[in-house]
């Protein structure tokens, strides 16, 4: 045991390199992912049949490949038709692709949460479209959509491993590095097993927290501060009603 | 990059035979691991639901564990790490072991959310009525619980069925391996890349299909889910 504490001093810089990689790997392709997923949501629920369809087929076509194959494509392939990516890219456009399909599911059920008859009094009251979106849709649909994209973001953590096979030094290459430059493979890998459950548990605990604070206020909640905000932009029957209620 | 009429005319069917030499490896992975996840998550599940501690908080602590690693690592223990303490295996069972063990937890999960999806009432009049445990879980709880377990099942396989792809980073010939080797050989990377991808996607495709009718039919009247 003693040995195994001297040896983790000896990998820990490489082992923390790694973490940095695999942490920033990580946040980038979340963020391309729900930038993805955002885009692909508002096509889903287009009014045009066309490019709901189109953005079907995206969306299915990414949840039906491994994300490997794709991270290949990409790094391996592209460079066939003249385009070169840096592993880094690659690995990061993979990523952030795959998890923009299924980030796009998670929006689109929060966009359809939002019932159509408080988009409706929003223009009722004559507000703009803008805001009646980032007033009345978002804070709701908000939600619904937070704690399943935590879930979604554990997820891009471990499928980040996934870029080792495309030559980033992120967690996992150091990982390999460090064992096949000695006999304790075991240990290692297990020591980055731990690593990289610590580095989900803080997504996890978030997603805990948000999902006890949201799910039994959802539609009650929700519905309410949509009312209350409808209410003091001066829409009558709504604060008749609510104070009926009360 | 080849014109795509000759990659249609002379590439694929030169190559394919070598790519669904490699898919029946995928196949023949997925159905292993899939047995093993499923026997030992079956078990692990029925364990989760357990209410003493004892039980209960050692398989929490494995299926989260388990869940929360990447299945690359496990593959890597499976197949690099294990020898180093003496325990070798060739590299399709390591691969099977990992993935068997990887989805013990995620079956475990679904076996568990089938279970809950039931109403407590129903376990409470099987034990009300006299009957044993086991027996209550079989003719009771078991029936119903089967149908949600099925579809939760059947969306697993066809995760499975994409991650049985990270296989080819332990030497297992799969899919994978077979494309990249054919890369290696035409340098044809692209193209090549994308009929294994495609292969992929019309197998899931299917599945997901298949599943979505089971889905429609099974879960119809499962009052948690509609």
């Amino acid at each position: 045991m003693g040995s195994y504490l001297s040896d983790l001093n000896q990998w820990r810089p490489y082992l923390w390199m790694g973490v940095v990689t695999t942490v920033t790997v990580t946040l980038t392709a979340i963020a391309l992912a729900l930038l993805v997923g955002t885009v692909i949501a508002s096509l889903q629920v287009s009014r045009l049949r066309s490019i709901r369809i189109a953005a079907r087929i995206y969306v299915e076509s990414m949840r039906g490949i491994p994300v490997l194959g794709l991270l290949f494509l990409l790094f391996f392939g592209l460079p066939n038709l003249g385009i070169i990516l840096s592993p880094f890219e690659a690995g990061v456009l993979g990523l952030g692709l795959s998890a923009g399909a299924y980030a796009s599911e998670i929006i689109r059920a929060g966009i359809l949460e939002v019932p159509r008859g408080v988009r409706e009094a929003g223009a009722a009251i004559a507000l703009p479209p803008l805001q009646v979106a980032s007033l009345i849709v978002l804070p709701i649909a908000l939600r619904k959509v937070l704690p399943p994209l935590t879930t979604l973001a554990v997820t891009v953590t471990k499928d980040s491993s996934m870029v080792s096979t495309i030559a980033v030094a992120d967690l996992m290459l150091q990982t390999q590095n460090i064992a096949s430059a000695n006999l304790r493979g075991l240990e290692v890998y297990l020591t980055t097993a731990a690593v990289y459950v610590v580095l989900t548990i803080p997504l996890i605990v978030l997603g805990w927290s948000l999902e006890r604070r949201f799910s039994y206020t959802t539609r009650v909640g929700a519905l309410m501060r949509a009312r209350r905000l409808l209410a003091s932009a001066g829409f009558d029957s709504v604060r008749a009603s609510r104070e009926s209620e009360t | 990059m080849i014109p795509w009429g000759d990659f249609l005319l002379h590439f694929v069917p030169e190559y394919m035979p070598r790519l669904l030499d490699g898919l029946r490896v995928t196949a023949t992975l997925t159905a292993t691991a899939f047995l093993l996840a499923t026997s030992s998550g079956f078990v692990l599940g029925m364990l989760r639901r357990e209410k003493r501690r004892l039980v209960a908080t050692p398989v929490a602590a494995y299926v989260n564990g388990v869940r929360l690693v990447p299945l690359l690592i496990w593959l890597y223990i499976a197949y690099f790490g294990l020898p180093t303490i003496g325990i070798t295996f060739d590299s399709f069972t390591a691969a099977a072991i990992a993935l068997g063990f990887y989805g013990s937890a995620q079956v475990a999960e679904i076996v568990r959310a089938g279970f809950e999806a039931i109403d407590r009432g129903q376990s409470e009049a099987a034990m009300s009525i006299g009957l044993s445990y086991v027996q209550g879980v079989r003719l009771v709880l078991w029936p119903q619980a089967v149908r949600i377990v099925g579809v939760g099942l059947g969306n697993y396989l066809i995760w499975l069925l994409k991650d049985t792809a990270l296989a080819s980073t332990v030497a297992v010939f799969e899919l994978m391996a077979a494309a990249r080797q054919v890369v290696y050989e035409t340098y044809v990377a692209f193209q090549t890349y994308l009929l294994a991808i495609v292969l992929y996607l019309v197998i899931s495709v299917t599945l997901a299909h298949i599943v979505r009718n089971l889905e429609r039919r099974w879960t119809r009247y499962v009052p948690v889910l509609s």
